[in-house]
């Protein structure tokens, strides 16, 4: 995988939210803050944190769906940070495909299947031929068969994990270069969950598409993607292969997440979780220097003090700790 | 160990302008002193259904209702509403819902939600009540002064913890917990179900766990029923459903539990749960089932494998 | 191509419409109504209804203020339907005209005329009134006595004069502290032959030419002698060439399917007009303002930022204005017909808190995954609005704007009581105007404010129940499980 060439390369990304008083700018939420990262063609990359940890923000920050404060965003090695409006939506809006959450929300609720399957084809003016036979298509591949029976439903009469397949066809109904998919199995039943990923990946596969998961979920993480990175409070703690990763936890907060989610183990009631003691931080003002200081275990006077970059590890890894400078 | 639940052939039917839903059928358990049973299924199996027939918390279109509930040994199937809430209600059985966490009114103080139950229901003069709430709020982890605070004020993870407060706040001999950490995070998820098991030793509860979450319910269970379009498939100890399941859909449900420790592979069920409306002829699973027979078209029996364990599978029938 | 399946799915909402008994209902009464406009448009095109409603010469052999005459059927009462006319001009049943040209010394000097005009009255009621003419035409002057003979043999002098050329109108209708003539003799007549002097003050003169004179004069009450009259003219005129003649108009108490007005007007044609013009102003009303409304809501909440600050700017400006006292103030300044009415309705219903509300579901809509989805894969601004927000609301706004159509219909209704109404047109707001000012209550003309009024209301339900079962089946969550 090394020899491929990076797809996308985020450079010390900033998304931070103004807070506004009156006219004057109060102060930030530093949603995202220097992000840096770098997804190969092929490649699957989780980005892996609890809620609020800013995750979302930078999915939306690589759709270009809102601005960046600083940093750059390289898709193909254009800046589309620096992008007017226009050209992203001609140009970019087809390079990336965007699964959500909630397939329940993620369509409009009075458009047929085939008609959201074929609004970006038709946005990005496909002929009407090619389209018709691209959502048949797309269909098979997401194994909604036969086509006929799904083409003119409505949302409401599929089930969740029939909704994320359609998902997954609108977002590859441009065969865009790149999918973020936010949470895209989360909302559905265990048992569909891994039969919608794996359904995914062959796609992804077939279609030679990198995907960004965004995802709280180490363990399917574990299972569907080549790299994770870790994001705590707006920063990437931690990043590295997958199941190395996940075997062999180095920041002390991954170990920590990793340390209390359950296999299913009838052992399991018999033990008490350490976990860490308090809350993520507040964006608004996030603790000096490292910023799980305040609810790590191995904290030394350095880390109040020192904010440090990601450290280079063997085999690719990358670790934000000092235990490891 | 003291049977405190024992719940025989309940069946829920709720009618709807479509047909009548048959919710829950045949569902038969019992719980001890101290013990967790985790009802454990995909959204729809009906596992919200049996633990609100439990706790009689039921829409109006209930078509059927039936079977026995013996809560502490009195029999409620057959009590009025007015009855059940005078005399189990509050005092032998309580319920955390899904959505408990977000019924707190955010202007009502944490400590008069608290309170509400002993007063209303036990008539406990304000002062004691008070007293009590700030003693079980520091049992589920709370600083007293939260008490007077508004619950807009506290974290998901705090909420969380006020709602199993109110639950126990009662002393009750069972609490029902419906989903009680899917909303959180893992970290806060981890540290809820760390108290679950600090409280269940310290006040001799027993749960009823309800997830869809299989690792999860892992954590709590010493008893697990997997639930199926209704039907209980499988009800056996925790050492037995989690490390070698019988029925094949718990096979196929425990097996797309992706694991993190090791590297066993992820499989999933192909197809989707029926409708409970029209379901399927015989064993409801037989349509994604990969070891239908052509008996399975009749109705499978419930095959005892042990003191209070069973599998509905035509499988074992007859071993 | 377009929203390609909306019908499919529409269709299959509509099917489950019919389920509701509340639409079928609705279905029912608003076909009437359709009917009803339908055989108004055809009877009396529009134009053609606005002049002859507001020409009351078409309406003067009308009766005024005559009930509808189904109510019969439930009194058992015969009455007059309609007016009875006869015109020695245009026929010659029941009439009889003997001219005769006096000589003296073989020359014409003078000419006598004789008419009688005989019908028969056997109804149980008394005809509203009496109303005759006698057109006159003569260089000279015209003798002219004219009497009427009951059935009881009584004859009354009614007209003792001498006429100049032209038309001499009567009628005999009760006016305070006036006593006709004719009806002192009558009271003489009566007491020469029964020796009752009776008391008739106050009441109907003609009354006096129908009555049972011995059951007056027995009772002091009022009872109609059924059988044939006689009406005589007899006139005499030194003018040679002198022509008299005479048209009787005895006007009845009921007419048609909804009676008359104070001018005789035939208010079914009121009725019947009414529905299109309030199903017209209605719908138009309706809809525009709630398609208005959306556009503008849809495009400040889109948009928000300067947008939506000016449009929530003037928003709030309408909100405040008042309604009422700015539309009276409006129609004091520039008196308008009911369709610039109608604009001025559709301007402030447009505007106000139905754009705050709107605007709040868009809000709601614009958070939603599937737009974010949209702008993912490059919807343009105009797209998103047209395509995704505006239908989300569609299934909402539909029943709304069933269920508001009334309530314009009403509204105009109300404008109308209030004097702001267009002069010419035939709405029921109007008729319920020119009834109440017209004390139709008070002196008991029921049919004229029922009328109108069950019209508005059976509008009112029927689009009430077309609209709720729409929003039932349109927006589930509301439905009863």
């Amino acid at each position: 995988m090394s020899g491929q060439q990076d797809l996308l390369v985020v450079k010390d990304l900033r998304v931070w939210h103004p807070i506004r008083k009156f006219l004057t700018v109060a102060g930030y939420v530093r949603a995202v803050d220097g992000v840096s990262l770098s997804v190969k063609q092929g490649e699957i990359v989780a980005i892996v944190g609890e809620s609020g940890c800013g995750k979302t923000t930078l999915a939306r920050a690589i759709m270009g769906l809102i601005p960046a404060y600083s940093g750059s965003i390289f898709f193909e090695g254009v800046d589309i940070t620096k992008l007017p409006k226009p050209t992203i939506r001609r140009w970019y809006s087809a390079q990336v495909g965007l699964v959500q959450q909630d397939p329940y929300g993620a369509m409009p609720p009075f458009m047929t299947i085939k008609k959201i399957i074929e609004e970006p084809m038709i946005i990005h003016k496909v002929p009407k031929e090619e389209r018709e036979r691209r959502v048949r298509q797309l269909l098979e591949e997401t194994g909604l068969t036969p086509p006929e029976d799904f083409l003119h439903k409505y949302p409401h009469m599929l089930s969740g994990g029939q909704l994320q397949r359609v998902a997954i066809a609108r977002a590859l109904a441009l065969k865009p270069k790149l999918i973020v998919a936010d949470e895209p199995v989360s909302m559905l039943d265990a048992s569909v969950r891994i039969e919608v990923l794996m359904m995914f990946r062959g796609l992804q596969e077939k279609y030679k598409t990198s995907v960004l998961y965004i995802t709280h979920d180490f363990a399917t993480a574990k299972y569907f993607s080549d790299r994770i990175f870790v994001m705590y409070a707006g920063q990437i703690v931690e990043a590295g292969p997958s199941r190395d990763l996940i075997n062999k936890p180095k920041h002390p907060y991954t170990e920590a997440l990793i340390n209390v989610l359950p296999d299913p183990d009838p052992g399991n009631r018999f033990t008490v979780k350490k976990i860490l003691p308090g809350e993520p931080p507040n964006l608004i003002r996030p603790p000096p220097g490292c910023r799980l200081h305040p609810r790590c275990p191995y904290a030394m006077e350095k880390c109040r003090r020192e904010e440090l970059p990601l450290i280079e590890l063997s085999d690719g890894r990358q670790v934000r700790c000092w235990l490891y400078a | 160990m003291s049977e405190v639940l024992k719940v025989s052939d309940l069946k829920l039917y709720y009618s709807t302008m479509s047909g009548v839903v048959k919710a829950v059928e045949g569902a038969t358990f019992t719980l001890n002193e101290e013990e967790t049973i985790a009802l454990i299924g995909e959204s729809g199996c009906g596992k919200t259904s049996l633990a609100r027939a439990l706790i009689r918390f039921l829409p109006r279109n209930v078509a059927e209702l039936s079977g026995s509930v013996v809560i502490d040994g009195i029999e409620t199937i057959n009590m009025s509403d007015a009855e059940f809430d005078e005399k189990i209600r509050w005092r032998k059985i309580t319920y955390v819902s899904q959505a408990a966490i977000n019924s707190l009114n955010p202007v009502i103080k944490v400590v008069d939600h608290l309170i509400e139950p002993l007063v209303i229901h036990f008539k406990t003069p304000k002062k004691d009540a008070v007293a009590k709430a700030a003693e079980i709020i520091k049992r589920v982890g709370i600083p007293e002064d939260f008490l007077w605070r508004y619950p807009f004020e506290l974290s998901g993870g705090m909420k969380q913890r006020v709602v199993i407060a109110l639950s126990l706040i009662t002393n009750p001999r069972v609490v029902i917990l419906d989903e009680p950490t899917s909303a959180l995070d893992v970290m806060t998820q981890a540290n809820i179900l760390n108290m679950l098991k600090e409280l269940k030793d310290e006040s001799k509860l027993s749960y009823i766990f309800i997830t869809h979450d299989i690792a999860v319910s892992s954590e709590l269970a010493d008893k697990v029923a997997v639930m199926y379009a209704g039907w209980i498939v499988e009800l056996g100890p925790a050492e037995k459903v989690y490390v070698d399941p019988m029925h094949p859909y718990s096979k196929g449900l425990l097996g797309s539990v992706p694991r993190l420790k090791g590297n066993t592979p992820v499989t999933f069920i192909p197809g989707t749960p029926p409708s409970l409306i029209n379901p399927p002829k015989g064993c409801r699973f037989r349509p994604r089932c990969k070891y239908a027979m052509p008996m399975c078209e009749q109705e499978p029996p419930v095959v005892k494998t042990g003191q209070g364990e069973y599998v509905r599978c035509w499988l074992y029938a007859g071993k | 191509m377009k929203v390609a399946g909306i019908p499919n799915r529409l269709k299959a909402q509509l099917k489950r419409l019919v389920h509701y008994k509340s639409f079928v209902a609705g279905m029912v009464i608003l076909t009437f109504f359709v009917g009803l406009s339908i055989y108004a448009m055809v009877t009396w095109p529009y134009s053609e209804a606005v002049a002859k409603w507001n020409n009351p010469a078409v309406w003067l052999d009308y009766p005024k203020h005559a009930k509808p005459s189904w109510i019969t059927l439930f009194t058992g009462v015969r009455e007059l339907e309609g007016s009875l006319i006869i015109d020695t001009r245009l026929e010659a049943k029941n009439v009889v005209k003997l001219r005769q040209v006096l000589e003296r010394f073989g020359k014409p000097f003078a000419t006598i005329e004789r008419i009688s005009i005989g019908f028969t009255y056997d109804y149980d009621a008394f005809p509203a009134r009496l109303v005759y003419v006698v057109p006159v035409n003569t260089t000279d002057r015209v003798f002219v006595n004219m009497t009427w003979r009951k059935p009881s043999g009584i004859e009354i002098i009614i007209e003792k004069n001498f006429f100049t050329s032209g038309e001499l109108i009567r009628s005999l209708e009760p006016k305070p502290g006036e006593v006709p003539e004719f009806a002192l003799r009558y009271v003489e007549i009566v007491e020469k032959v029964y020796g009752v002097r009776v008391n008739i003050s106050n009441l109907n003169p003609t009354y006096l030419l129908f009555c049972d004179d011995e059951y007056l004069a027995k009772t002091g009450a009022l009872r109609v002698l059924k059988g044939s009259y006689q009406v005589g003219v007899e006139t005499f005129s030194s003018d040679i060439n002198s022509t008299v003649d005479l048209r009787l108009v005895i006007q009845g108490t009921i007419y048609g399917l909804a009676g008359t007005d104070f001018l005789g007007r035939d208010l079914f044609m009121a009725l019947a007009w009414g529905a299109p013009i309030a199903m017209a102003f209605g719908l138009t009303a309706s809809l525009l303002s709630a398609l208005l409304q959306i556009a503008i809501a849809a495009i400040s909440a889109w948009f928000s930022g300067v947008v939506d600050v000016v449009v929530q700017r003037i928003n709030e400006i309408f909100m405040v204005l008042p309604f009422l006292p700015t539309i009276v103030m409006l129609w004091m300044f520039y008196g308008f017909d009911l369709w610039t009415l109608l604009w001025v309705i559709i301007l402030f219903n447009t505007w106000g808190s139905g754009i705050k509300t709107s605007r709040a579901m868009f809000l709601q809509i614009k958070e939603m995954p599937y737009i974010e989805a949209a702008k993912a894969y490059g919807s343009s601004n105009f797209r998103i609005v047209m395509l995704y927000m505006i239908p989300r609301v569609i299934p909402v706004i539909i029943p709304n704007i069933v269920t508001a159509i009334p309530s314009f219909v009403f509204l105009e209704a109300a404008l109308a009581m209030l004097g702001i109404a267009d002069p010419r047109t035939i709405t029921w707001g109007k008729v319920l105007q020119e009834a109440y000012t017209h004390g139709a209550l008070l002196q008991g003309y029921y049919h004229w404010i029922l009328a109108p009024s069950i019209m508005l209301f059976l509008m009112g339900i029927g689009f009430a129940m077309i609209g709720f079962t729409l929003d039932r089946v349109f927006n589930p969550r509301l439905r009863e499980i």
